[in-house]
């Protein structure tokens, strides 16, 4: 299997704080792993070195098969158009209505002004299209809807739809479902395994709830403080691993306190 | 430092900007009535015309072909907004290519160098001339561009578009730069370009912002097109002029209530339109639940037609199209009367003019030095000061004034049961009166906001004298309706936990409002404060146009005789409106922090 993302021993600083320290990984195409760890332990930096839009300071990102150091900038929006990105805001515009949302998932492919033209007057093709990937995240009577009056499940549901507009070959997601309620977040990642499945895109998700991530994903990698210090799959993850992912350390609590 | 601690210091600090204002420009209580026998019974006249508008016109020897005086009125209204809306269809485009390069918002993430260079460069070139053009007020600008180029009203609409594609571009750099930046991240991470996030993500996102902001600032440019009548340009600022002149003070409130007419129907429009934006309406279609249609393209088709659409806001966008239409090709010749060989003479000679006269004698730019020096002590410095004392004073004032009546104009603490707290049984024409108080004050506030400070300074300085108290007077009664509103809107978004609270404690709402709530939303209050302290240096400025020692008089004074000397003192008002800007931008930022 060829892979999708490889890092290796990348490292990402903000100044003196080391947000992703020398990780190596490896994700398969079509393969679907969920990023785990506390807060500030650097999953969003590692999804953005994923994605190419953060640099690492030392280390290779290679991306379906393409070391990327090397690229200029209209290669490397070339490869970002191939990746889908959903951010835990989700990144929509609230004014516009769910068509032209979607729409904009292919704005990188097409350009400027095809884009433009297809924001303000959708073509047949893609309303159709755009209708059929509605339905099958269940929110196609929506598809005239201003964005910004949907309900925040809803609002997941059109990222999804337009991360599928896109065709992308991987889907990266930093916390989707952390400002909804248990039931819909269920629902969310679970529609996003299947999506992964049904349509063979590598999906790197990273989650807050162990729970989901341990009912969903066949790999876990958790990170903490910077570091890579678990990659298991669920039934191998024991009580330690946890531990030794989340409890706080002494110095830790004296720095809370 | 917190300003915690120094809530008290920054009030005490004020009160004592204040009394050393008053005392130094002589605002006396005395200087509030009329000073002789003379200007008594002007002023009685006045306000006795004020109850009895005049329907005819008051000068017998007005002819009777000439148009019935609610037609002229009208008419001069509808010049009057000829000027803003042609001058704010140049602003807009302007300012938006302004704006978007003197923002950094969109720029390339990996960058090259060069691209860089000239970026950084277009940025600040933009960013000097949206703070050139908006230093300099709109009158100024008028009188500079209609000297140069001749009276015309493509002169006029350039005059007033100047200054306000400066304060717009300055506002929307700020809004792209603010609130954009989610979506566009979501766009740059999937490989859109950078004018292309702008278009796509950053424009749509900031838009309602952008159309909200520019509809205000039309508001406003009504006002300022009233106010260019006072150098010539046919608005109904010259019908108020001329009659005022001839004491026909009747005729005088007739053009005055019906310019405020106008431009509280403008204020009403804007705000319903900022209303529909941000909480669009759920209008629309019923979806034909029974109709099943087989076909994807029919279910699309039947989507797309029950679509909801705010038939308000689509007649807004036709009506601002066709007023921008009829702005421009009716209402008389644009280029006005003379030939375009004698407008270029006239240019260069106004420019030649501008040369310090020193300089033109000798040719050497070194003697320009102990001239401005001699023209600053020769009543500049003075006249930097009291342009100073006035706003301050005046924006003191107000914020005095507002204060106290703030709880009244409150939508949650104006009524009969505060905060939604079951306040007991309560008769029902408390019930109305809480509605009256709270309607009413917050009316005052649209009010006072529409009145033209400019016009207002003219009249009270023909009631009182020529003196300080007309021109803080009338800039405090112009930022009373300002400043209430966007204090009011700080106390309608303020967090009202604690007040709630404590009213449920047994507290009273104005207990609550000064007790709670006032030092919770203290820092938001002084950010306002500053801002319309800025604002009021720039209008003190011209304010002197009407015959006190500002700068605005010694601009008046040079005018037509010494363009050098007049030219030196725009420049020494723009960098007093430059340097108060700068300054209270600075201590607006230390404040959010």
């Amino acid at each position: 299997m060829a892979a999708a993302f490889e890092l290796q021993n990348v490292t990402c600083r903000f100044g003196e704080l080391l947000a992703v320290d020398s990780v190596s990984l490896r994700v398969d195409q079509g393969e679907k792993i969920a990023l785990i760890g506390p807060s500030g332990g650097g999953k969003t930096t590692l999804l953005r070195a994923l994605n190419t839009i953060r640099a690492p300071q030392t280390g290779t990102v290679s991306v379906f098969g393409n070391e990327v150091s090397g690229f200029s900038p209209g290669q490397l929006r070339q490869l970002r158009s191939r990746i889908a990105f959903i951010p835990q805001n989700l990144g929509l515009v609230g004014g516009l209505r769910v068509i032209q949302n979607v729409i904009l998932g292919r704005g990188g492919e097409r350009g400027t002004f095809r884009s433009l033209r297809d924001i303000l007057v959708p073509t047949e093709e893609d309303r159709l299209a755009i209708h059929s990937i509605l339905e099958r995240v269940g929110i196609e009577e929506k598809l005239y809807q201003r964005t910004d009056r949907l309900s925040g499940g809803q609002q997941q549901r059109v990222a999804i739809a337009r991360a599928l507009f896109q065709g992308a070959e991987a889907i990266l997601a930093d916390e989707p479902v952390s400002s909804v309620d248990p039931a819909r977040a269920r629902d969310t990642v679970k529609l996003l395994c299947e999506l992964s499945k049904e349509r063979k895109f590598t999906l790197c998700m990273s989650l807050h709830n162990l729970e989901l991530a341990r009912e969903y994903f066949p790999r876990i990698v958790g990170l903490r403080g910077g570091k890579l210090i678990l990659d298991a799959a669920p039934e191998e993850m024991g009580e330690d691993d946890l531990r030794q992912l989340y409890e706080l350390s002494v110095e830790e609590m004296m720095e809370d306190a | 430092m917190s300003l915690r601690g120094s809530r008290r210091w920054v009030v005490l600090g004020i009160a004592t900007v204040f009394a050393v204002c008053a005392f130094a420009l002589g605002l006396t209580p005395a200087g509030l009535i009329p000073p002789d026998a003379e200007h008594w019974s002007r002023a009685g006249k006045f306000f006795h015309a004020a109850l009895h508008p005049a329907f005819e016109y008051q000068d017998a020897n007005v002819p009777d072909s000439a148009d019935p005086i609610l037609w002229k009125a009208v008419k001069g209204l509808l010049m009057t907004l000829r000027y803003a809306v042609a001058a704010m269809s140049l602003a807009i485009p302007v300012a938006l290519i302004l704006g978007f390069f003197g923002s950094k918002a969109w720029w390339p993430e990996p960058c090259g160098r060069k691209t860089k260079l000239v970026l950084e460069v277009g940025f600040l070139v933009c960013r000097f001339v949206m703070s050139l053009a908006r230093s300099i007020h709109e009158l100024i600008w008028a009188l500079l561009i209609l000297s140069a180029l001749g009276v015309s009203p493509l002169a006029g609409m350039v005059a007033l578009a100047i200054p306000f594609a400066g304060t717009l571009g300055k506002v929307f750099s700020e809004l792209v730069d603010e609130e954009a930046q989610e979506a566009a991240f979501a766009l740059k991470a999937t490989g859109h370009g950078p004018v292309q996030t702008f278009l796509l993500g950053v424009l749509p996102k900031a838009l309602p912002n952008l159309i909200t902001y520019s509809f205000y600032r039309f508001e406003c440019a009504l006002r300022a097109s009233a106010v260019l009548g006072f150098v010539g340009i046919e608005t109904i600022g010259l019908y108020i002029q001329l009659s005022h002149e001839e004491f026909y003070y009747r005729e005088v409130w007739t053009y005055f209530y019906l310019l405020l007419i106008l431009i509280v129907i403008v204020d009403r429009l804007g705000a319903a339109i900022r209303k529909r934006l941000q909480d669009p309406e759920d209008g629309g279609g019923e979806v034909e639940s029974g109709a099943v249609f087989a076909d994807r393209a029919q279910r699309v088709e039947n989507l797309r037609k029950t679509r909801p659409r705010d038939s308000f806001l689509s007649w807004v966008g036709i009506g601002t199209l066709l007023s921008i239409g009829l702005a421009w090709t009716t209402g008389g010749n644009l280029l006005g009367r003379l030939s375009a060989e004698r407008r270029w003479t006239n240019f260069q000679n106004f420019v030649a003019e501008l040369v310090p006269a020193p300089v033109r004698d000798s040719g050497n730019w070194f003697d320009a030095i102990p001239w401005g020096w001699d023209l600053l002590m020769d009543g500049g410095g003075v006249a930097l000061f009291t342009t100073l004392g006035i706003a301050s004073s005046a924006i003191i004032l107000s914020s005095a004034l507002v204060l106290p009546v703030l709880p009244l104009a409150s939508r949650q603490l104006a009524r009969a049961n505060p905060a939604d707290i079951w306040a007991g049984r309560v008769p029902a024409w408390m019930k109305r009166l809480w509605s009256v108080l709270g309607n009413g004050t917050r009316f005052l506030f649209v009010l006072s906001r529409a009145i033209p400070e400019y016009i207002l300074a003219y009249l009270l300085i023909s009631l009182l004298g020529l003196q300080v108290w007309p021109l803080v007077l009338a800039l405090a009664i112009h930022n009373f309706g300002i400043l209430g509103r966007l204090w009011g809107e700080v106390v309608e978004n303020a967090d009202l936990a604690a007040a709630e609270q404590s009213l449920s404690s047994g507290a009273g709402r104005f207990q609550v409002f000064g007790v709670v709530l006032f030092p919770a939303i203290f820092s938001r209050f002084l950010i306002y404060f500053f801002y319309r302290w800025e604002t009021c240096v720039k209008d003190a400025t011209v304010l002197g146009m009407l015959g006190l020692l500002t700068l605005g008089k010694l601009i008046a004074l040079s005018k037509g005789f010494f363009w050098d000397e007049m030219f030196f003192y725009v420049l020494v008002a723009a960098s007093v409106i430059l340097a108060s800007d700068l300054f209270s931008s600075y201590l607006r930022q230390w404040l959010r922090r």
